[in-house]
């Protein structure tokens, strides 16, 4: 794998985790009100 | 002792000579340590084909209970942690770990690249599965029992009961965990490491699917973790998310669940569709039909499966409008399901269709999911479902759909792959007997749930009144057929690893990706470390 492919992969993968958190974060936080 | 010497010869630190033939260390280590797409596929497939035995025993239990009225066998709270543990294992230790090894073993190979994207995250994603499912088939042996409150884990039941749902919500975060990462893999593989040439729309479907699977997964199991986590806080740290009695609102719950559960059963589904469309055309002779609509039916389905989650809950009173806009919604989902019905049916239409295993597999598929289908539309009308919700019927209806669905599609998919994974030839002969022995058992044991359901038999009960008993001794006989034929599947595959006949690069004519085309068989430990050029 060229560096550039590997370094893509690398970023597609950390924008997907950051979706994944993002989303249970907002799950969260929606629903902690009072 | 010499066992220890001969494993430090394997797996000590001489690297050149091992990493020089590139083949598979021996011994426990390959596996614990593996980042090969292929071996870790080949776990995944392992641990699912375990959990689908551990689920089946005890949904035979279930069914022996309820062979005649009366109780018999385990008492109601028993019986109650059985429906409820059987559908979590089918569901995240079963169906879901069978198509993420489908994926590690047939993505890379199919897009042309050399492994999986994140190989170590691989590993983790695969070995996160073991203590999960630990944690809840050790949920039964704890004070109180395993969680009885059905799989979909409502409050205010879930609130109260003992320290078997601290390990079940464990579970299930551990089980997000793992297909988030697993999702991330197979999202980043078929985005970043297509061969030259590989275009999307050159993709094989089952990659396709996957890949719409892999976003479904990614945006629901955090909402699942979510409402799982709120059910721990209010359980011991003091909130009332779903707690009407600190002013919180266990239909909340219900809502966020389903927000999830409703995409769950999509992702179930799709990578079936794709393995589907890819043993049809094999043995259809012909390429498929509406390659193009059947991506775009996919998507679809996965963008519509957003927007229908209410129809698990008609009976909570919800406003007129809102029945009526997910009832609408979820009729919608017939419209690309239909194309890919039809789509399938038209690949074979004029074809040169011969009958093997998988393909037997695949129109058991499509005829049974279409039933399975149709009892989905009958549901999704408000008005009917009012009448009909938590009885048999809705039983009858998710076992068409992810039984004779997504697991006649596994097991197509086996005896399809297998030749090309193992380098030997299933016995033709008793994976015939094994498919009928299956579509009769199946259909014995729950067609008759539709007529239970119709008279009125709620779900989730260890006895019944008198008139429901007929059908249930039947469906009880149906299950145990289609139980221990299964027994029969795990001999041949066991059999066609040790001893079948030596298979053909190429064993199906009709197939045409590329594991059959540029791969030998069995394909090599390492794939493609020059990338094919796809014309």
């Amino acid at each position: 794998m060229t560096d550039g492919r590997r370094k893509g992969a690398l970023l597609t993968g950390l924008v997907l985790a950051a979706m994944a958190l993002g989303i249970y974060l907002v799950v969260i936080l929606k629903f902690a009100r009072p | 002792m010499s066992h220890a010497t001969h494993a430090h010869d394997d797996h000590g630190h001489g690297h050149g000579e091992a990493h020089d033939h590139h083949g598979p260390p021996a011994g426990f280590t390959r596996w614990m340590y593996t980042t090969n797409h292929k071996d870790i596929g080949t776990m995944y497939l392992w641990f699912s084909f375990a959990m689908f035995l551990l689920g089946g025993t005890m949904a035979l239990l279930i069914r022996a209970e309820l062979f005649q009225p009366g109780l018999q066998i385990v008492d109601p709270q028993f019986f109650n942690s059985l429906t409820t543990v059987h559908g979590l294992v089918m569901v995240f230790g079963a169906i879901m770990p069978a198509f993420v090894g489908f994926a590690n073993w047939l993505i890379p190979m199919q897009v042309g690249a050399a492994d999986m994207a994140f190989p170590r995250m691989n590993n983790w994603s695969f070995w996160l599965l073991i203590p999960a499912a630990l944690l809840l088939v050790g949920s039964f042996f704890v004070p109180g029992g395993a969680a009885a409150s059905g799989w979909t884990l409502y409050p205010p039941l879930i609130i109260q009961q003992g320290m078997s749902i601290d390990m079940t919500i464990l579970a299930v975060h551990i089980l997000g965990a793992s297909s988030i990462m697993g999702s991330i893999n197979i999202i980043t593989t078929i985005l970043n490491m297509r061969a030259p040439g590989m275009t999307l729309m050159k993709m094989p479907l089952f990659v396709w699917t996957w890949l719409i699977t892999a976003y479904l997964l990614i945006a629901v199991m955090p909402v699942l973790a979510g409402a799982v986590t709120m059910l721990l806080t209010d359980r011991h740290f003091g909130t009332s998310f779903f707690n009407a009695a600190g002013g919180g609102d266990p239909t909340m719950f219900l809502h966020i669940f389903w927000f999830f559960g409703h995409p769950e059963v999509y992702i179930m589904i799709l990578p079936a569709f794709g393995i589907v469309s890819q043993i049809i055309p094999a043995f259809a002779r012909k390429p498929l039909f509406g390659y193009a609509s059947m991506v775009y039916a996919t998507a679809s389905i996965a963008i519509l499966s957003f927007i229908v989650w209410g129809h698990h809950m008609f009976t909570v009173g919800m406003p007129a409008a809102g029945n009526l806009f997910f009832m609408y919604a979820t009729i919608l989902i017939a419209v690309p399901t239909g194309v890919k019905i039809f789509n399938w049916i038209s690949t074979m239409w004029r074809g040169e269709m011969t009958f093997e295993t998988p393909m037997l597999f695949s129109i058991g598929f499509i005829c049974l999911f279409t039933i399975g289908g149709f009892s989905g539309l009958v549901l999704a009308l408000a008005p009917v479902d009012i009448t009909l919700h938590n009885t048999y019927y809705v039983v009858a209806h998710f076992h068409y759909v992810l039984v004779s669905g997504a697991l006649f599609a596994i097991m197509g998919g086996i005896y399809f792959w297998l030749p090309k994974w193992t380098g030997h030839m299933y016995n033709e002969g008793l994976g015939k007997l094994h498919f009928w022995l299956s579509m009769i058992g199946f259909n014995v044991a729950f067609f008759p749930q539709h007529f239970l359901g119709l008279a009125g038999m709620p779900r989730r009960i260890p006895d019944y009144a008198l008139q429901f008993t007929e059908w249930n001794a039947i469906s009880t006989v149906g299950a145990f057929i289609f139980g221990f034929s299964q027994l029969l599947f795990l001999y041949i595959v066991i059999s066609t690893i040790r001893s079948g006949a030596r298979a053909e690069q190429k064993q199906w004519e009709g197939a045409d990706s590329l594991e059959w085309t540029h791969l030998p068989t069995p394909a090599p430990y390492h794939t493609f470390e020059t990338a094919p050029v796809i014309k």
